[in-house]
């Protein structure tokens, strides 16, 4: 059984009366604690792809499925992660982790004791009780991220989550999230423009033609885990980057 | 990396909420207002010692602080006073509900702004004095009619605010609320409307001044009590000009200190953002 299985999403959108073919005959499978990353041109319709997975956005035709049941909408199984952390200014730290828990009937103490466990998780617990404009960008995300697991999804979805963050924290916030999936067990699709963080975080790295966005090749990133930045998985690192480059390449003059 | 100098940020943050200099704050924003007010009076004593005006035309600020005192201690304001403040408080109880409702009916609805604005802004533009007789005609002149006239006045800016105010939420907020299943009503009560407060609150500023205004106008219109009557009566029939003028100050510390119970409640629910 697959985490997720997408047959032939296409989705369009019709932007000031023109057709916009987005999506066209999307297939992809995830395994079960499995770490893929999308990769492609801009606006090939990775984040497109993300709402689809996530049932935000209906696809036009094909079908999504998360460990054998089909995603019509929204789920508590499936966290999102966005590219800016959206924390609600009005809530402090622990209010904003809570949200998804309270929208969902948990009574205060349960959500705000998992909302405790999940920011000790993200290295936040010293700012439970800090409102958002108090916080740093990489801090902000790691709230964002927090809120994403108080529902304890079992696929976590992230949209560029890191591409807003300095070159360092982000490199942090990448070696964090593994760290995170090693002690949660999530699967985890992720949508990034970086290359290098892709064959860092993933197992596999999925490349999306322009668009509208297929999926033209899957590169497996053979580096043993845990993963570590630089070491002597590096030569697999740059094997994977090269391969990925190269099909990215293909696609952008094709 | 980033982090050090924001934690520092964070703590600062945390004593600007509990208010570390919150007395010194406070005599620099009341000093300025004193020293307006002393001006006030010291020209108002000037233009009558140098016009000599009689009492009955124009009192001296001494007059009428005498007379402001003994109107509240011989219970000539006090009754007037109370029924003016329940005029004003019902009214905007019930033109606030109304406009929070409309206003977010408005925001929702694309259909409901189209058909309905053209009225609520035809019923805003017709002077509250015009129409305070008619409402009086109908309903008589006891609180039914002054709370109706009171309310009119103040929805319009409260609907206006709140309309804006939900028109305005950040979208991607919005779309956050949907990707963690919140129903219609978590939407509205958990982002929409914590979000406007601070749109929907001003709005409660302008509202609970002009619902002072609408009070009075409404007083006009008829019966016997109330700040408006008194006005009324201390021209008239009692001919103790004083104590209009006393009346008048009563007005105006009403509706300052409405005002600011406004301002403080909203200082407790909108953290600054600065």
């Amino acid at each position: 059984m697959d985490a997720i299985e997408l047959h032939g999403i296409k989705r369009s959108f019709d932007i000031a009366g023109a057709r916009l073919e987005v999506l066209d005959g999307v297939d992809l499978r995830v395994s079960e604690r499995e770490i893929v990353s999308i990769v492609g041109p801009n606006g090939c319709g990775k984040s497109t792809l993300l709402r689809v997975i996530s049932g935000l956005l209906p696809a036009d035709s094909g079908s999504v499925l998360a460990f054998d049941s089909t995603v019509a909408g929204p789920e508590p199984r499936i966290g999102l992660v966005f590219q800016e952390p959206r924390l609600l200014p009005w809530r402090d730290v622990l209010g904003n982790v809570a949200f998804p828990l309270e929208l969902g009937g948990v009574d205060r103490s349960t959500r705000e004791q998992r909302a405790q466990e999940v920011l000790r998780l993200t290295g936040m617990e010293g700012f439970a009780a800090a409102y958002p404009d108090q916080l740093s960008g990489g801090m902000a995300q790691r709230v964002a991220l927090a809120r994403a697991l108080a529902p304890e999804p079992d696929i976590l979805l992230l949209d560029e989550p890191f591409s807003a963050l300095d070159a360092m924290t982000r490199e942090r916030l990448d070696m964090e999230l593994l760290s995170l999936w090693g002690m949660t067990g999530t699967t985890i699709v992720l949508v990034t423009h970086s290359i290098s963080e892709a064959v860092l975080l993933s197992d596999r790295v999925v490349v999306m033609s322009a668009r509208p966005g297929r999926v033209v090749d899957e590169v497996p990133v053979d580096a043993p885990r845990p993963r570590s930045l630089g070491g002597p998985a590096a030569t697999a690192y740059g094997d994977a980057s090269d391969r990925v480059r190269s099909v990215l390449g293909a696609t952008a003059t094709a | 990396m980033n982090d050090a100098p924001s934690r520092q940020r964070a703590d600062e943050g945390r004593e600007a909420l509990t208010g570390g200099s919150g007395r010194r704050r406070a005599v620099r924003t009341i000093a300025p207002v004193l020293l307006a007010g002393a001006v006030f009076v010291m020209v108002w004593a000037a233009i009558v010692a140098v016009g000599d005006y009689p009492t009955y035309i124009l009192p001296g600020p001494l007059v009428v602080a005498d007379r402001f005192v003994s109107g509240w201690t011989d219970g000539t304001i006090a009754p007037h006073f109370w029924m003016t403040l329940g005029e004003v408080l019902l009214g905007l109880a019930v033109g606030g509900t109304a406009g929070l409702l409309v206003g977010v009916l408005l925001a929702r609805s694309q259909a409901a702004a189209r058909m309905l604005s053209p009225y609520i802004v035809a019923a805003q533009a017709t002077p509250i004095l015009a129409l305070a007789p008619l409402i009086a005609l109908w309903f008589g002149t006891g609180l039914a009619s002054r709370v109706l006239i009171c309310a009119l006045i103040c929805f319009f800016p409260i609907a206006v605010g709140t309309m804006v105010g939900i028109r305005s939420v950040d979208p991607k907020l919005i779309e956050l609320g949907r990707s963690f299943r919140a129903s219609r009503w978590q939407r509205l009560t958990r982002i929409e409307i914590p979000s406007a407060l601070p749109q929907i609150l001003g709005s409660f500023r302008i509202g609970v001044t002009l619902a002072v205004v609408g009070a009075i106008v409404a007083e006009w219109a008829g019966g016997d009590s109330g700040l408006g009557v008194l006005i009324n009566l201390a021209r008239g029939s009692m001919f103790d000009i004083p104590l209009m003028f006393a009346t008048l100050l009563t007005i105006a510390i009403l509706g300052v200190t409405l005002y600011l119970i406004v301002v403080s409640i909203e200082r407790r629910l909108v953290r600054s953002r600065d």
